[in-house]
């Protein structure tokens, strides 16, 4: 029977069609100590609530699991582990300690209905060498609003205790590492488990199951655990929704225990947005009342531009928002804004069209407000200053006021401005305490340093220094990859490069036609390499889809963190052609096809999840003409990426959040460079497709 | 002196933001003659999940709308009395179609709609049916001053749920009033002490 994978792909198929059915509202899954949505050690057929991310970290023995875990939409979800196993080295001498980073994707067959239970389909550690390796399928039933219980079945890890047979074939063993596995998934052993999970109160849960892991990795190879009996069973306590504690029996040797970390994007933590209200917008007097207001001589007067322009600063400043330039005649008024602090580009947008209802004398009628992001137009959002007034009230008045602006290109800065007065050149700096991770819990603490010089429109000179405070990253062997170490010597990096210069950069963004967008990067672009970048970017106002192109001529920096680049005597040109599109709902895909640091060639194709309040989450995928062998043992560069927005997590108006990146494992092939600033994440809050989701902050 | 008013409201404000279980704080120690003596109408605001007791001045008036304002922290818009809008409380009310007082005390069948932007700040809004129904006169007390009014009840429905509403009406003010803000806010109490 070696048709097992396209027996199962048509399963999936028609089962998600027969699922079109009305589900019956479930309460979503709990997450098992491998950060799945599960019991205890085994999965169950239950989803996460859509969008939730978790972090789990969970200690059984001296085998430590941490995984984020996201549910990408209402059915399929994904994990990133990373595991140790301690005592290593109690059978068999070598290493003390041994790592393995795995990824999960579970899909969600069928939604639990009055009679039918949850199903899910799930590849545990799908792409490495194996170590974690399980596939299954579970079912689920609630019965009343207490009792859960699972039954499946499982391949790999998950069918190595009590099999009843292979019904897909034996296993082969894994090869190469590093792609997905498909050769293996649901072929060998096949065991069934089972378990329930009961509600004993609102914060306290009991669970008990029967495991089909022999745990023979753990037990009879490495000796690490005793696995004397098949049930787990334990307790599990949540107080609120964002925290989850688990302590089991495990395997009748073992005591584990169990944290989750759980957050839903979908609701900030705080609720609302916090920051002061609004000034209201501020009426006009009838022009039949006092048609003198609306008459336009003011624009003659010489001292006009410059009070309006300090005006208007001194309400903007406030709500944090720069005023780049300003440009007026009786009728129109044309203001360049930086926002350097509300996260919703909405609300930057509505509280600049009220100040200037305050500021600009009555005969101006149409606001024109150009958001300026490193020194370019973004777009332009065009507002008349009568619906302004008409809908402060209205009922529905963001949907209201929507349909009356528009959003269009920025266009050049008008020839009559005022000229940016004063803001160039400007110097900044901030010394930040810094948290650099390399795994959930791995990574070192340290100090950045970084300074910025606007010297005029578009033109930026910027620069950091990090110096490490503490560090809990184990160096490990150095690289022996065959390729150029354009990234497997991050670690000798980190170790000669303290303090070291991560960036300093001189750029240049400019706007060369509509729809448009160009930068040229000079300098040390990221720590491992320096050298010129340059990019440009199609990318119209209302329109879905960006093209982009992308060209690099790059040596690779000395490992001191210095100015050298004699050590490695290593440049290469890499560029990339782009394109992105908005699928909607907040997915994002991306397609970039060209040449690698390594000098290899291929393309990478990623997906992300955005929300409207900033959290974004994605994953993403490297293919090139570097061999699986040559790459390293994860076979090709992929993970998972993401961003949760401090305005989230606080409530506060603040355009800053905390990123990572997670890979199984590194390797030199599919490496870009790292440059600052690219075109489509700076100017997309602006443009119709990141104004949108949350325009109601308008009002805000 | 409105910006002593507005500091105390501040003050108060800021107070029970951070300790939303606290029982209101009375703002007894302030009476009728010294609010009266700073010559502008004032608003007085309660609200239990807030924690807060606070004393408005007015921001902005068009028409039949009214802001009231907490120092610029917080405002609250009615229209003939009637809650149309709320910022600066996170959970705000961001825009309403609301009864006119006519409608309010003629018993009237009617649709309201409230605005709001969902926790990941996507607009949405709640549709419901309300009737009103005329409770009686009441004569009620508004810091240290007594008023004859009409007590109307304002009941809205939508299959999940019910908002009702209370207006103690006086002449063509509404006196004081008990209105639904959105769901984190719940009730919010208005006294309009000084017209």
């Amino acid at each position: 029977m070696r048709k097992s994978p396209r027996f199962l792909l048509a399963f999936l198929a028609a089962s998600t069609a027969l699922s079109a059915a009305p589900a019956l509202a479930e309460s979503p899954g709990t997450l098992n100590i491998n950060g799945a949505t599960g019991l205890i050690d085994m999965p169950s057929g239950e989803a996460q609530k859509d969008a939730t991310f978790s972090f789990s970290t969970s200690v059984v023995g001296s085998v430590s699991r941490t995984t984020i875990s996201f549910q990408f939409s209402e059915r399929l979800s994904g994990s990133y582990r990373f595991q140790t196993w301690r005592d290593w080295d109690t059978l068999i001498p070598g290493d003390e300690k041994e790592t393995d980073r795995s990824i999960d994707l579970r899909y969600q067959v069928l939604k639990e209905g009055k009679y039918r239970p949850a199903l899910t389909i799930g590849l545990q550690d799908m792409t490495s060498k194996g170590l974690f390796a399980a596939e299954y399928v579970a079912a689920t039933k609630n019965f009343g609003d207490k009792l859960k219980v699972t039954a499946g079945l499982g391949w790999g890890r998950l069918g190595s205790y009590g099999s009843i047979g292979s019904p897909f074939g034996s296993r082969p063993a894994v090869d190469p590492t590093g792609t997905p596995n498909a050769d293996q998934w649901f072929r060998g052993d096949a065991a069934p488990f089972a378990g329930v999970e009961y509600k004993i109160s609102d914060t306290w849960t009991f669970k008990g199951e029967y495991s089909s892991d022999a745990y023979l990795l753990e037990d009879d190879t490495r000796g690490l655990i005793e696995r004397d009996s098949p049930f787990n069973f334990g307790f599990e306590y949540q107080r609120n929704p964002n925290m989850r504690f688990g302590v089991y029996s495990l395997y009748g040797s073992e005591v584990g225990l169990t944290f989750h970390l759980i957050l839903d994007p979908k609701n900030r933590l705080t609720g609302g947005v916090a920051g002061p209200a609004p000034a209201p917008v501020k009426a006009r007097p009838a022009r039949a009342a006092d048609p003198e207001a609306y008459d336009g001589g003011w624009v003659t007067q010489a001292d006009a531009g410059p009070i309006l322009r300090k005006n208007l600063a001194k309400r903007l400043a406030a709500d944090g928002i720069a005023v780049e330039d300003l440009a007026y005649t009786a009728t129109t008024v044309q203001v360049r804004i930086r926002n350097g602090r509300i996260d919703a580009g909405a609300q930057a947008i509505g509280r600049t069209a009220r100040a200037l209802s305050h500021v600009m004398p009555a005969s101006v009628e149409v606001f024109e407000i150009v958001p300026v992001v490193n020194g370019i137009g973004a777009s332009k959002i065009t507002v008349r200053r009568s619906d302004l007034e008409g809908l402060e009230y209205s009922a529905d008045n963001a949907s209201l006021l929507r349909e009356r602006i528009t959003v269009t290109d920025a266009g050049p800065t008008p020839a009559y401005s005022l000229g940016d007065e004063g803001l160039y050149p400007k110097f900044s700096w901030s010394l930040r305490p810094t948290l650099r991770l390399s795994e959930p819990a791995k990574g070192d603490i340290g100090l950045r340093l970084s300074a910025t010089y606007d010297l005029a429109p578009g033109w930026v000179l910027t620069g950091s220094v990090y110096k490490q405070v503490a560090s809990n990253v184990d160096p490990g062997s150095p690289s022996t990859s065959p390729l150029q170490h354009v990234r497997t010597d991050g670690s000798r990096y980190t170790e000669f490069g303290d303090p070291a210069l991560e960036r300093l950069t001189l750029a240049w963004y400019a706007r060369p036609a509509p729809d448009v967008y160009s930068r040229v990067t000079l300098g040390y672009l990221e720590r491992m390499h320096g050298g010129i970048s340059g990019e440009v970017l199609w990318k119209p106002v209302d329109s879905q889809l960006a093209l982009g192109a992308e060209l690099n001529y790059t040596m690779q920096r000395d490992t001191d963190g210095g100015l050298g680049f004699g050590e490695y005597d290593y440049d290469v040109v890499t560029g990339h052609v782009s394109a992105y599109y908005d699928f909607g709902n907040g997915f994002l895909g991306q397609l970039d096809v060209g040449r690698y640091l390594a000098g290899d060639v291929g393309a990478t194709l990623s997906v992300d999840r955005v929300f409207a309040n900033g959290w974004k989450v994605g994953a993403f995928a490297t293919v090139t003409d570097v061999s699986a062998a040559d790459f390293g043992e994860s076979g090709f560069d992929k993970g998972i990426r993401f961003t949760i927005p401090f305005n989230w997590a606080l409530g506060t108006e603040t355009r800053k959040g905390f990123s990572m990146t997670l890979r199984p494992g590194s390797g030199d092939g599919g490496a870009r460079v790292d440059v600052g600033g690219r075109l489509y994440e700076s100017i997309r809050d602006y443009h119709t497709d990141g104004l949108d989701p949350d325009w109601g902050r308008v009002w805000r | 002196m409105a910006a002593a008013v507005g500091q105390m409201a501040k003050s108060t404000l800021a107070k029970g933001k951070k300790d939303a279980a606290a029982a209101p704080k009375a703002a007894a120690p302030v009476g009728r003659a010294e609010l009266a003596a700073f010559g502008k109408p004032i608003l007085r605001i309660q609200s239990k999940a807030l924690g807060q007791d606070a004393f408005l001045t007015i921001a902005d008036a068009k028409e039949n709308v009214v802001t009231w304002t907490a120092q610029g922290q917080a405002n609250f818009s009615l229209r003939d009395g009637v809650l149309i809008q709320t910022r600066g409380l996170g959970a705000d009310l961001m825009s309403a179609q609301v009864p006119s007082l006519a409608q309010l005390r003629g018993g009237a069948n009617y649709e309201r709609i409230y605005y709001f932007l969902g926790p990941d700040d996507v607009g949405t809004r709640r549709t419901y049916d309300c009737t009103t129904a005329t409770v009686g006169r009441e004569t009620i007390e508004v810091v240290g001053k007594s008023h004859a009014t009409t007590r109307v009840t304002e009941t809205c429905t939508r299959q999940n749920g019910k908002v009702t509403n209370d207006y103690w009406i006086e002449g063509t003010t509404v006196r004081k009033s008990r209105q639904w803000a959105s769901n984190t806010v719940g009730y919010l109490e208005f006294e309009k002490v000084i017209d």
